[in-house]
């Protein structure tokens, strides 16, 4: 088993059958912002050749005589492949590392820079767990295991399995819109371990309310709005400001510092955070605490100062 | 002679009157920028609403706290007879200033 294949598996876990949730589980194990850090890195110092990429591309006709066995597209493959070229990989990689993701979107058709933007700044400020999509009448539950720099034969495998996933997401009777493609582990699958040795399920864009995010790499989209705005609901009361911004505002000596910080933080509740979502709310808190200590310290000075 | 307001120390004793029984911290802010467009930091709040306090032109008491506080209790204002009569005062003194020039602000 490779490293790769080894760091995907740990980070898994996965659901015992498929089951629509009801509470929000606890962090998946083994994931954690330095490890996706240092794989981003890692990626970025060693990206594929053409070689790898070909060689990933032959082992997926190879295997591609179960579920995801349509070769209708295959020009269209290795043109994609072909484009696929050592610079525009690095590109990539620096993007994904100075920006990482929480979801890796492999864009489909529709290679339009400003929506993977648009795309990716809604999930980034919204945040997500889960995924939970709708297969013809029965719901899933996906959740996600990490969204990261693909590794080498990874990004190949997405690339090459976007053809041959679209037809049979279509027979599956998954939503898919043509705009993009992201990839999630589906051990129910038949094919499961057999076309993808990655064990990448698969799925097509994401048409619902975006839930929440625990940190870098752990990401869920939901496709079923009434049970996303459930989860964001239950979400949103479990929101609290940030704790070192909340201490450090408690350190401002001023008079009716409880009836401030309750205000900042009733504030904050009610409507920045329904508003803006966790990461922009963040700041908005960060960026009140630093006004209250500027403001407080110039209310000191001014006395000494003769005014 | 009431002693002079200044612009912001007006705006927040309009904003504790508009609000009547509902004036604390967070719905001051966000009635004076809903209707002025201004947003304040509720440190500069608070030093005002003090010193309205402090000069008698408010009174306060606390209320029951709440979770989405944090369990903090909030802190309610109305204005007082003093706080009024500044106000009229500030009100009346706008009015003299303004007056014969409505040909000339409505030329603007």
């Amino acid at each position: 088993m490779s490293e790769t294949s080894r760091e995907v598996e740990t980070g898994a876990a996965l659901p015992s059958g498929h089951r629509r949730c009801h509470s929000l589980p606890s962090m998946p194990r083994g994931m954690n912002w330095k490890r996706q850090l240092l794989y981003d890195i890692r990626c970025l110092l060693f990206p594929p050749t053409e070689d790898d990429l070909n060689a990933a591309l032959a082992r997926m006709n190879s295997t591609a005589s179960s579920g995801f066995s349509s070769r209708k597209n295959e020009d269209d493959l290795n043109a994609l492949l072909a484009r696929t070229n050592r610079r525009s990989y690095i590109l990539t990689e620096i993007r994904l590392f100075l920006f990482p993701p929480d979801l890796m979107l492999f864009m489909g058709k529709s290679r339009s820079p400003i929506k993977f933007l648009r795309l990716y700044l809604r999930l980034y400020l919204d945040g997500v767990t889960y995924l939970v999509c709708r297969l013809t009448g029965r719901e899933f539950e996906y959740p996600v295991i990490r969204f990261r720099a693909p590794s080498r034969e990874e990004r190949a495998y997405a690339i090459a399995s976007y053809h041959y996933v679209t037809p049979y997401l279509e027979r599956r009777g998954i939503l898919h819109t043509g705009e993009s493609v992201f990839f999630l582990p589906n051990t129910e699958d038949p094919a499961y371990g057999e076309t993808f040795p990655r064990r990448w399920g698969c799925i097509s864009e994401f048409n619902g309310v975006v839930l929440r995010r625990y940190g870098r790499g752990r990401v869920g989209v939901v496709l079923d709005f009434e049970l996303a705005q459930e989860f964001k609901a239950k979400w949103l009361d479990n929101q609290k400001p940030p704790r070192h911004a909340k201490f450090l505002l408690l350190l401002v000596p001023r008079k009716h510092l409880g009836t401030l910080v309750g205000d900042l933080e009733e504030d904050y509740q009610t409507r920045v955070l329904p508003e803006f979502g966790p990461v922009a709310a963040r700041f908005w808190y960060w960026w009140q605490v630093m006004l209250e200590i500027v403001f407080a310290v110039i209310q000191l000075i001014r006395p000494l100062a003769g005014r | 002679m009431a002693k002079v307001l200044g612009n912001f120390e007006e705006f927040v004793l309009y904003a504790v009157l508009q609000l009547a029984d509902n004036a604390y911290g967070v719905t001051i802010r966000r009635e004076i920028a809903r209707r002025t467009g201004q947003f304040v930091t509720f440190g500069a709040l608070y030093t005002t609403l003090e010193r309205l306090e402090g000069k008698g032109y408010l009174s306060s008491w606390m209320g029951d706290p709440t979770p989405e506080r944090g369990g903090r209790a909030k802190k309610f204002f109305r204005v007082q007879a003093e706080g009024l009569n500044a106000l009229r005062h500030a009100h009346e003194a706008h009015a003299r200033m303004a007056a014969g020039l409505e040909p000339i602000m409505e030329a603007l």
